[in-house]
């Protein structure tokens, strides 16, 4: 790295960190570490006509500060409070101080850096010359209200975006939320790492989503790295290497490269292919989204329909607004004309709960996850949920379109979603509006209470599509972001594994076909024992359909009820994943070689 | 003008009591730097003072030069013996 990319921690040591790898991959690039929302700061290049312009910028900024220290003085002093307003005159003594704001100044010009990361370098290499002041924090604390304040300033002016990065990084963060992470969606993002959050928190959901590498569950990361300190992030092994020696980063690149030509070659043979087991029983392999831009992404890897479309991200995004009748039919219509004729199932607003905040929820739920989210949100505001349901009901003239709701605890909830349904159609039929009546009608098995009378929710629905991160999350009580708790949330749970079988029989028993689009779909170890239910439909993010198609294709679907029956027997979560990894492990390796690789993830 | 300065305040030169050290010497024409172990810092500079990290006890030397250098040499002093103004 040239000496001016970023303030990093003087002593380089190497350091492997083990995390959970939350989306696989392997890159090699500086970190930027982001903090609190507001005040991240991050380096940006400034064109050399605009370099003057950025250096007044800056200046300003400094005599703005003045001004506000000055005006707190005034305030103070006039309260007698001598000591309290002398800290004022300190802080400004530091603004005036050419040494600092001049070298911050001169490195905009020479590195041709945007103002926010010339402070921030400069301040970094003051506090570093620091080290034996008398009364270090409170010096540090002053040094650190100076910068957020001449920050605050510069963001108020013309601030820099993420967008405009121009080199690869790899994000760090102690926690991302879900808004912070629709940020993240510029092409300069090329990993995450992040402290908190397990295998299903949203950052992994994202990153998988993206198809960049994540590892999650880091615990302080964000604090042992400085933005621009080089980084290695294998999310094939949930590992993290901080300051890689020369030796790790070859290393590292060239299983990179051999990650990708793998992963290339496994597409282009099994694109094409269908997911049928030796013995002829064949599952729709279907793909997960969340942006209209990733149907290309599903198709190239082969994706035979969308099974679960987050149309969450349609208000998040419009956020504080709410779409329009019209923003929704355009974007289901696209979906739908783009997968035509496989089917596009497009899951209603699944707002709340511990993601994807949007303005019009509450925030002072005490526990969210329990609270007015989805449904029961759709339910509470009719009009929100009936103006996406007449986009919906219009996109199904253009393809094959199925709609889902999620979060249903039981009949009634689904009969009253349904009859919502029904009056749209009716408006629609009333305003001469073309829709097909005949709109498949499912639901999320998300809710322990819906699997357990899944046998009377199937004579209503039209198909079920079994959620099981929150099933997980529910059944087992396990909060899935919180990292302490973690280790509980067991897949492989017996009990887990029954409520998957009893809603598979009550929908088999019913004539109804039966999907997942939870993460269980995705692990091709799992993989077999849902094809010895029976399952219709397998829907995952579209980077896992080469494992779960090789993994299906190289198995007979007898020898998968055998499995099922054994696995039946078994008592504990620890005894179904000992016989994951000695029993299909062995079986899938050949087919599915990542597998070496990933098997770590879940049985730790 | 030159001589040893002894800080006794209980907090020693911390940012506050730079503050008002650097504010003082701006207020002087002539060129005025602190000596601690050989490294000399312009006193004008709070960044600079600083970084002399100058606990209770250490024994500085304040350097004046120019046509104001005796006043600003006596205010200086005054206040670091009048402990910046802090009660300890």
């Amino acid at each position: 790295m040239s000496e001016d990319a970023a303030p990093s921690s003087p002593q380089r040591v190497t350091r492997t960190l083990r995390g959970i790898g939350a989306s696989p991959g392997i890159v090699v690039a500086p970190c930027l570490v982001l903090e609190a929302a507001d005040s991240t700061v991050f380096r940006v290049s400034v064109k050399s006509a605009e370099v003057d312009g950025e250096v007044r910028r800056f200046r300003d900024a400094i005599e703005t500060a003045r001004e506000q220290l000055k005006e707190l003085q005034r305030m103070f002093e006039k309260e007698h409070r001598e000591t309290a307003g002398s800290i004022f005159d300190a802080q400004r003594a530091v603004l005036e101080d050419e040494t600092l704001m001049g070298g911050a100044a001169n490195a905009i010009r020479t590195q041709r850096i945007n103002a926010e990361w010339a402070l921030r370098m400069e301040l970094h290499h003051l506090t570093q010359s620091f080290a034996d002041v008398p009364e270090r924090e409170r010096l540090l604390e002053n040094i650190e209200d100076i910068e957020n304040r001449i920050q605050k300033i510069l963001a108020g002016s013309q601030h820099h975006e993420l967008s405009e990065l121009t080199e690869d990084v790899i994000i760090v963060a102690s926690k991302l939320s879900p808004s912070e992470t629709a940020l993240l969606r510029v092409e300069r993002v090329i990993a995450m790492a992040t402290d908190k959050g397990g295998p299903s928190s949203h950052t992994a959901i994202v990153a998988k989503a993206l198809g960049i590498p994540a590892v999650v569950g880091l615990h302080d990361l964000s604090e042992r790295v400085n933005s621009g300190d080089p980084l290695v992030v294998d999310g094939s092994r949930g590992v993290v290497v901080v300051n890689p020696t020369p030796a790790d980063v070859a290393r590292y690149e060239g299983m990179s490269r051999d990650f990708r030509r793998g992963e290339e070659e496994r597409l282009r043979v099994l694109r094409h292919l269908t997911a049928v087991t030796t013995d002829g029983t064949r599952i729709e392999i279907h793909a997960n989204i969340e942006l209209r831009e990733q149907i290309d992404v599903t198709l190239k890897y082969g994706a035979e329909g969308i099974g679960l479309y987050r149309s969450e991200f349609l208000f998040l995004h419009r956020s504080p607004y709410l779409p329009t009748e019209d923003e929704h039919f355009e974007v289901y219509r696209h979906l739908a004309e783009k997968m035509a004729p496989n089917v596009v199932t497009i899951r209603t607003l699944d707002l709340g709960g511990e993601k994807y905040f949007h303005t019009v929820l509450k925030k002072d739920e005490n526990n969210p996850v329990l609270g007015m989210r989805a449904i029961r949100f759709c339910l509470a505001h009719k009009d929100i949920f009936k103006t996406q349901l007449r986009g919906i009901l219009r996109a199904t003239m253009f393809g094959n379109v199925r709609v889902m709701f999620p979060l249903i605890s039981g009949v009634e909830e689904f009969r009253a979603a349904r009859a919502v349904l029904e009056e749209a159609m009716g408006e629609l039929a009333a305003e001469g509006i073309p829709h097909k009546a005949d709109i498949p009608v499912g639901m999320m098995i998300e809710v322990p209470s819906a699997a357990a009378v899944a046998d009377l929710l199937a004579r209503e629905a039209d198909f079920f599509s079994i959620g099981t991160n929150d099933l997980i999350q529910y059944t087992l009580a396990i909060d899935r972001s919180n990292e302490s708790v973690a280790y509980l949330y067991r897949p492989m749970h017996p009990a887990i594994i029954r409520t998957i079988k009893f809603t598979a029989d009550a929908c088999h028993a019913a004539g109804i076909p039966v999907a997942m689009c939870g993460e269980m779909a995705s692990d091709p170890l799992i993989v077999p024992i849902l094809l010895g239910l029976g399952f219709d439909e397998l829907s995952m993010d579209a980077v896992y359909i080469p494992s779960v198609k090789a993994a299906i294709r190289a198995l007979t679907v007898v020898e998968a009820r055998e499995m099922v029956a054994d696995i039946l027997k078994l008592a504990t979560a620890s005894e179904v994943e000992e016989y994951a990894s000695s029993r299909i492990l062995p079986r899938l390796l050949e087919a599915v070689p990542m597998l070496v690789e990933s098997s770590g993830t879940w049985a730790m | 003008m030159e001589a040893e300065i002894t800080i006794v305040n209980q907090l020693g030169l911390h940012m506050r009591a730079a503050g008002k050290f650097a504010k003082l010497a701006g207020q002087f024409r002539s060129r005025i730097h602190l000596l601690r172990d050989g490294v000399s810092v312009d006193a004008k500079s709070i960044v600079g003072l600083l970084t002399l990290a100058a606990a209770q006890g250490s024994t500085l030397i304040l350097k004046t030069d120019g046509e104001d250098e005796k006043e600003a040499f006596e205010a200086l002093c005054a206040l670091v013996a009048n402990k910046f103004g802090e009660d300890r």
